[in-house]
């Protein structure tokens, strides 16, 4: 399973527009039941968890061979304007699209992609700290050929994918 | 080597030991227990009333007598109910996400039952509203902000316990008292008096003390010039001190706290984190009357990055005023004034104040 962002900086500002894009591979049609994805913020950290979800969509069975697993599918929707993503030392506020799979034999499946809800600010100087990195990696490229990834703790990049045991 | 099943499960931090599907089973298991004790329970009531000729091993007055039925009635159908709500509330749980069941839950949230918001302000989920903190006007500055605890609050609980404690011991004190009048002393009643009434004095002195405080630190005004407020901007603050005593030292602060709720077993705790302090005035010996109480214009400057208030079910961020100070001859006194913190950019609505 596979969930991508429109923005390769995972950066949004309140009210803005989301788009995301996911494709399913590797299960057959006979072995899903169901699937839900959503755009979703939840807590983490010491407290128990609160999760709200702000957009929701299930496919059951039928839907999703109408649809197709194969063809790459996508869900927009406009982000609300709170709560900003923020990481304390207690609570962790943490954005993100989760596209779950129920399979016939009673397993799910999650993937989930981050993403930062930011003011404006924020994001103008996220977006001109990437600049500036895109610039001295076209640099050191051109001086160094070597492979060098810019450690990405802050930015999320990859999907994480859980399987859960019912 | 097969394991013996354990009947119960263990929490190991954000983990389980056993599976969800005991969990799971186990409630089941309760709530089906539970219905059927109500449905025996509704026959037994319900056989005993109208049909109690046909009921050999009850005796017809166990049951069918008049507040009898209502209480074993009364029981058994809210057994009946818990069971059924319990059972339909696990069920409807069994293969169901957490972002299904939040979607379900917004949508009702969604319905409008007076009407739609006549403000036409965006919404802001998760940060508190704080309409009620601008309801007093301020003398000095635009609003007179609400204290987390009123001034006084503190003396209920002592003036409570003392009145309560003693009015027992009273109590006790005249049974005894007549005990001895009618010739039937109790000696064991008598011997508990005394114990009694060292906690009596003891909760009297605490009401004292408590009260001698409530008036000697008089009451704390906060004022601000705007509110809510807009991380990056800039607000003038008037602070007030009334009582009569010595402040070895009184300090203003602007404190943004994330707050937590988590359960440990069967308690629910709370734990505090201050994430950020402004220290906005500090002053050492200061001297507060009746007819000069102390006061002081101040300025308070929102950082640009700040984070804006927050309250989930489980999880807040507040920010916060606190007036503390350490006086004499009282002990040290502090005071909170809460305050909401909105994200920059989104459009305000002022109270006309």
């Amino acid at each position: 399973m596979n969930v991508t962002l429109c923005r390769e900086d995972a950066t949004y500002v309140g009210n803005e527009s989301l788009t995301a894009k996911w494709r399913v591979s590797r299960v057959t049609l006979d072995q899903v039941q169901a699937m839900e994805v959503s755009v979703l913020w939840h807590t983490e950290g010491k407290g128990d968890e609160d999760l709200k979800v702000h957009h929701f969509l299930r496919l059951d069975e039928n839907q999703i061979r109408r649809a197709g697993l194969i063809d790459e599918q996508s869900l927009q929707c406009r982000l609300p304007a709170t709560p900003l993503s923020y990481h304390g030392r207690l609570i962790s506020v943490r954005w993100c699209a989760r596209l779950r799979l129920f399979l016939t034999d009673g397993r799910e499946v999650v993937s989930e992609q981050p993403f930062h809800l930011v003011t404006e600010e924020v994001a103008a100087e996220r977006r001109r700290e990437m600049a500036e990195n895109a610039d001295q990696s076209e640099i050191s490229d051109d001086s160094q050929p070597v492979v060098n990834e810019q450690a990405s703790g802050e930015t999320p990049r990859k999907s994480v994918i859980k399987s859960l045991l019912f | 080597m097969p394991r013996f099943p354990r009947p119960w499960s263990k929490k190991r931090g954000k983990r389980f030991a056993s599976t969800a599907l005991r969990g799971v089973a186990g409630e089941v298991v309760f709530y089906t227990g539970l219905f059927l004790s109500g449905v025996f329970l509704l026959s037994l009531v319900l056989i005993n009333r109208f049909a109690p000729d046909r009921v050999v091993s009850v005796s017809p007055q166990a049951l069918s007598g008049s507040w009898n039925f209502w209480i074993f009635g009364v029981l058994s159908l809210a057994a009946i109910g818990s069971g059924v709500g319990g059972l339909i509330y696990r069920l409807s749980q069994l293969r169901t996400s957490s972002e299904r069941r939040s979607a379900i839950a917004g949508r009702a949230e969604a319905i409008e039952i007076i009407g739609p918001n006549p403000d036409r302000l965006p919404k802001l989920p998760t940060v508190p509203r704080g309409q009620s903190l601008t309801d007093s006007p301020g003398e000095r500055q635009t609003y007179r902000l609400a204290p987390e605890r009123p001034h006084g609050s503190d003396i209920a609980g002592p003036a409570v316990l003392a009145l309560l404690w003693n009015s027992v011991w009273f109590v006790l004190l005249a049974v005894v008292v007549s005990g001895f009048w009618f010739g039937r002393p109790r000696l064991v009643l008598m011997g508990l008096l005394f114990p009694f009434a060292g906690i009596g004095i003891w909760s009297f002195r605490s009401f004292v003390r408590q009260l001698r405080q409530t008036a000697g630190i008089g009451p704390t005004i906060v004022e601000i010039s705007n509110h809510p407020l807009i991380p990056g901007q800039q607000y003038r603050l008037f602070v007030s001190q009334a009582g009569r005593l010595r402040l070895r030292k009184v300090s203003v602060c602007l404190t943004c706290e994330e707050e937590t709720f988590y359960r440990q077993g069967t308690d629910v705790r709370v734990e505090r984190h201050e994430a950020f302090t402004q220290e906005i005035l500090t002053e050492g010996n200061v001297r507060v009357d009746p007819q000069a109480p102390w006061e002081q214009q101040l300025v308070i400057d929102l950082p640009p990055n700040a984070m804006h208030s927050f309250v989930g079910s489980h999880n807040a961020i507040r920010w916060k005023i606190v007036v503390s100070g350490e006086a004499r001859p009282w002990p040290s006194f502090c005071q909170s004034f809460p305050v909401v913190v909105h994200p920059p950019g989104v459009p305000l609505k002022r109270s006309p104040r």
